[in-house]
């Protein structure tokens, strides 16, 4: 080898381009780190992605099956309220067909004597079908009487209200509303 | 710019295109944790909704049991009466198993407008004239067979004989459908 040929080869070359500063040593830190951090990163989101993905779809299938339950909830309480109104119906036709004989037997068991009843008349109030308007026409009886008569009817637990009493030729004529109470 | 510089800035652009994905990807994951956590919230919301709906429910069939047994023991009787013709032939057996004598008997229809689940009722007039006991025990007996039958009058007065009496009657008989949905809201068909 001859000298020029090694001095050639140790000489001092001097650089295809200009040096960079140092701190951009720091740039290839940088890039790895950054892989490294892009991978850690990216995989546990995915993974918290995977993760709510499967805790959405579960928690919307938990909320349709409540959904459904509730649904099935109110129709069932739908129902209940229907046969409620239909109960309510019946009851306030039925509040309003309270008997009528007992009270013609009671008034005809509370004369006694000579008394007669000429006429009695019963009638339904449409507005308020569980009080009853009566008319009686008594011959040959007195307040004591009727006081009897409404004390019959006391024990049926009806209330005779705003009675009225008109007397003619010996016959007296008898009027009230018969209320009955609950008791 | 020389070749380091530009290796320089294609690392930049690396680690830059690398914190923007890692950026979208992380935002997609917030989005689907907020959007699972609504969802959660939503489901928890759903079962409060069920639990108040079941305790609603359980306290109006508490609340509507007597109302429930009432129309329970009632149902049969208005089954029985359900047509004009079923009417008349219980209140006509009647006064035949009774022997009375009936002067004059009138069955008109009347329409109920506005009520969904009595739309028809059954006007009966009667004229009766017989003995007070019979008659009485008569009138008794219908109100007790026919228990839905409302007298809305009933007129007694003597008779031309002097044991017999003269008794105007009459009554209103309702057709109820208890089919009818009083409250007027659809029903939803289980399927």
């Amino acid at each position: 080898m001859s000298d020029y040929l090694c001095h050639d080869f140790k000489s001092p070359r001097a650089d295809a381009s200009r040096r960079l500063p140092n701190s951009f040593r720091f740039i290839p830190i940088t890039f790895y780190l950054s892989i490294v951090a892009g991978i850690y990163f990216v995989t546990m989101d995915i993974l918290s992605l995977r993760q709510a993905e499967k805790d959405r779809v579960t928690a919307e299938q938990l909320r349709k099956e409540h959904e459904e339950t509730k649904a099935k909830l109110d129709s069932e309480k739908l129902m209940v309220d229907i046969e409620h109104a239909k109960a309510e119906h019946v009851a306030k036709w039925v509040e309003g067909t309270r008997v009528l004989q007992p009270i013609c037997v009671e008034a005809a068991r509370a004369i006694r004597g000579e008394v007669r009843i000429a006429e009695l008349v019963l009638d339904r109030n449409v507005e308020l079908p569980a009080q009853i308007d009566i008319s009686m026409r008594l011959t040959g009886a007195d307040s004591s009487h009727i006081s009897m008569v409404e004390n019959a009817f006391g024990k049926l637990n009806y209330r005779p209200y705003s009675p009225q009493q008109a007397r003619t030729q010996g016959m007296i004529d008898y009027r009230s509303t018969l209320v009955f109470i609950n008791e | 710019m020389n070749g380091k510089q530009l290796a320089c800035v294609v690392l930049m652009m690396i680690i830059g295109a690398v914190t923007y994905g890692a950026q979208i990807v992380h935002k997609k994951a917030e989005a689907a944790i907020v959007a699972a956590n609504d969802e959660m919230a939503s489901a928890e919301a759903a079962a409060k909704m069920a639990e108040i709906a079941k305790t609603t429910l359980e306290f109006t069939q508490s609340q509507t049991a007597e109302l429930q047994r009432f129309l329970g023991a009632w149902t049969p009787i208005i089954q029985r009466m359900g047509s004009r013709q079923e009417v008349e032939s219980a209140i006509q057996a009647n006064a035949r198993e009774k022997g009375i004598f009936v002067v004059n008997q009138r069955f008109e229809d009347k329409n109920n407008t506005g009520q969904r689940m009595m739309p028809r009722s059954v006007m009966a007039n009667l004229i009766i004239e017989d003995e007070y006991s019979k008659v009485l025990n008569w009138l008794g007996d219908l109100e007790k067979k026919v228990p839905l039958a409302r007298v809305n009058s009933c007129r007694l007065s003597s008779a031309a004989t002097g044991r017999q009496i003269h008794m105007e009657v009459s009554m209103e008989v309702p057709l109820i459908d208890l089919n009818m949905n009083p409250l007027g809201v659809e029903v939803k068909k289980k399927k």
